[in-house]
């Protein structure tokens, strides 16, 4: 009972001395920062995604790792050389057990030979064709590494993946890497983009945000000490009505960290309402499409968390404080 | 003399573990305060330090929010640096790509610099081959001789290519992969006579004025193209030319923010952190609190007593910033924001500096006079 009389008698001195100022100095700082970072970058994730809506198509990738979700063809890929009349050439390889699978998954437009082949069989795109002045039917020396061999063009493709010769036909070629030519909704690839470029920003927000809140219990202590010293009457006066040092402590921890908890809340309002104006005066005048910043609870976590680190700070600033007026 | 007397006492009357104390922590909020207004500097700035001009050089681009968006004709630069002597022409095809998670920039650039980067002796005429910054290497793991699937959202297809080199580079070239012009083309998907944008530097003022009269500029204009940014747009069936000199300006400036929203934003935020500097202040008088009655009980004014007050809190300002200054020049890696791979340091300039200093010492100052104050009532 006397506790709680402690209690109240300390939250309301905070209150009527103004002292809850010393505390909001000092949540402030860290509390706005890092809640301008969080707001801004969930706004410009939010803007992100609403550009996406603009991404249409589908996008080809080349994916170490087969993916469920979509279609997926085992490939192998890399480079290899052309040789045609002598001349060098290097070009982008794709080497797959049946050419039409792989114009079935990414709706290549394909032509092809009537002529038997009795080699490897590649398709070249047309615009390939005409830089190294060839047609279907004949052939071309393909050279991965130090290994070469003949194959005949057998096929042309056109619409996708013109940079690319598509081998079949073709085992045990070593040299190239092994992987999966997927087929993805162009959204679903823009969301990878945009996804990395968001990770970055939010890496940084986080690591940013958590040395501001490090560097600030050192100032919290300060302003524990400074609440100490200027609750000194109300706690002697609570001592000679048989509050106990430890009682004392107790109540000075859990008043100051009610407080520091409060304020934090206050400062989370604060912080939003500053950043959605800032958002608003941005879209009013500049860029309608921006998105205004939606509130999460997971926000009030952080008022929570400021209240149980005010804990061992306060009870610190009480105890050092208690031990330099006994000296 | 009598200030600085009393100054020492003060400074004596303290243990070097308080003062140890005051220090590291003004040192952190210095740090903090500081290195926000340099990563806004660095962000401000991204995209000139992107295009490499060292404070010079006229860039022609097209009216994009980038240069990994602008696309610029070859025959419009030809036509501009036609016949002029004396003129460096350094033009480059930018794009992005997507590998392992991450977006990175491609930076294309003439075959010839391009060769003097490698020596890489592959077969054929290695058009795949690209260097990448060692920076980049490291993150992605990358070495000599591999081949990687770029995935390139402007054609939405891969594009394969070689590893030549991993080199050191200076930032921003340690976190791009670095290719030759048509390799670079290819990845962005533009045709074989367009560039991202175009460098063009000329020897002396003479020179640019024949190219001022190109562009329809006044005489007294020509210093402009010294470092400047040409915005070609097409209105109708006309080109036209905007030129500006403040390049990062007219960058943020197409994202729909203005130039003085980002500095007024970055000051108020900087000065914010260190709000709470008022209750360290305060906590440095009271740490002096006995030594100050002493010297009070002798019969040392108010004033002077206050004179060595703001003399002690100046003195840790001084050392605090300086130290401050100090680990984000040398140790700029502690606080890194990473923009397309890239890892912007905080640029910190000896303006940015000033006003921590100020802003540190006045907020010091206020809570030296609070605890003063009412001390003396």
């Amino acid at each position: 009972m006397k506790r709680m009389h402690g209690l109240t008698i300390l939250l309301l001195s905070i209150i009527r001395k103004r002292l809850s100022i010393i505390v909001l100095l000092v949540v402030l700082p860290p509390t706005l920062i890092f809640l301008t970072l969080s707001l801004t970058v969930n706004s410009v994730a939010a803007y992100s995604e609403r550009l996406l809506g603009y991404v249409s198509g589908t996008s080809i990738t080349i994916d170490e790792n087969i993916d469920s979700r979509n279609c997926c063809l085992p490939i192998k890929y890399g480079l290899v050389t052309i040789i045609r009349h002598e001349t060098l050439l290097q070009a982008q390889v794709i080497v797959v057990s049946d050419v039409m699978e792989l114009k079935n998954l990414t709706n290549t437009r394909l032509r092809i030979s009537e002529d038997y082949c009795g080699y490897a069989r590649v398709s070249v795109s047309s615009a390939l064709l005409k830089e190294l002045n060839i047609s279907l039917g004949d052939f071309l020396e393909v050279c991965v590494g130090k290994e070469c061999f003949t194959a005949c063009v057998k096929y042309s493709h056109d619409g996708k993946l013109e940079n690319f010769l598509i081998l079949e036909g073709i085992n045990g070629i070593a040299g190239l890497n092994r992987g999966f030519m997927c087929v993805r909704d162009a959204r679903e690839v823009g969301e990878f983009i945009i996804g990395s470029l968001i990770r970055e920003l939010t890496e940084f927000s986080e690591g940013y945000a958590l040395i501001i809140f490090l560097s600030y219990i050192p100032v919290l202590y300060l302003a524990n000490t400074k609440l100490l010293e200027r609750l000194g009457e109300e706690l002697r006066i609570l001592s000679t009505q048989g509050l106990s040092t430890s009682n004392l402590r107790l109540i000075f921890t859990l008043s100051t960290s009610m407080i520091a908890g409060l304020v934090t809340l206050y400062t989370i309002a604060l912080s939003y309402l500053i950043v959605s104006a800032g958002v608003a005066v941005m879209k009013t005048l500049m860029n309608p499409v921006l998105p205004m910043p939606e509130p999460r609870a997971g926000y009030l976590i952080l008022a929570a968390l400021i209240f149980f680190l005010n804990f061992p700070v306060s009870y610190l600033a009480f105890t050092l404080g208690d031990r330099r007026v006994s000296n | 003399m009598l200030v600085i007397s009393c100054f020492r006492a003060t400074v004596k009357s303290l243990t070097i573990i308080t003062h140890a104390s005051f220090i590291v922590l003004l040192v952190l909020l210095s740090t903090i305060s500081l290195s926000i207004l340099g990563i806004f500097t660095s962000l401000y700035s991204f995209y000139e330090n992107l295009l490499l001009t060292n404070g010079e050089g006229l860039v022609i681009s097209s009216y994009a929010i980038s240069p990994l968006t602008s696309v610029v004709s070859e025959e419009y630069v030809r036509n501009l640096v036609n016949d002029l002597e004396g003129i460096s022409v350094e033009p480059l095809v930018f794009s992005i790509a997507y590998f392992k998670g991450k977006t990175v920039v491609i930076r294309g650039i003439e075959k010839t610099e391009f060769s003097s980067f490698h020596n890489y002796r592959g077969s054929g005429s290695n058009i795949s081959c690209v260097v990448v910054g060692e920076g980049l290497a490291r993150e992605l793991n990358l070495s000599e001789g591999r081949t990687l699937a770029l995935y390139s959202p402007f054609t939405k297809e891969p594009v394969l290519v070689t590893v030549c080199g991993v080199k050191q580079f200076h930032s921003p070239l340690n976190y791009e992969i670095i290719a030759s012009i048509e390799l670079s083309r290819t990845i962005r998907g533009i045709s074989n006579n367009q560039y991202s944008v175009v460098i063009l530097r000329a020897k002396n003022l003479s020179i640019l004025s024949n190219m001022s009269v190109r562009i329809g500029l006044s005489p007294e204009d020509v210093g402009l193209l010294q470092k400047a940014l040409l915005i070609l747009s097409q209105r109708g069936n006309a080109l036209v030319h905007e030129l500006r000199g403040d390049i990062p300006e007219i960058y943020v400036a197409k994202l729909g923010i203005h130039r003085d929203f980002i500095f007024s934003l970055s000051y108020t935020i900087a000065a914010l952190v260190i709000i709470s500097d008022i209750l360290i202040g305060e906590h440095i008088f009271r740490s002096a609190r006995k030594t100050i009655e002493v010297l009070r009980y002798l019969g040392i004014s108010r004033k002077k007593i206050f004179a060595l007050l703001i003399l002690q809190t100046l003195t840790y300002v001084a050392v605090t910033v300086l130290v401050a200054f100090t680990i984000l020049q040398y140790f700029n890696d502690l606080i890194k924001l990473e923009v397309l791979s890239h890892h912007v340091s905080p640029q910190i300039s000896l303006y940015d500096t000033l006003f921590v200093f100020f802003s540190k010492t006045s907020l010091l100052l206020v809570g030296v006079s609070w605890g003063f104050v009412k001390s003396e009532e």
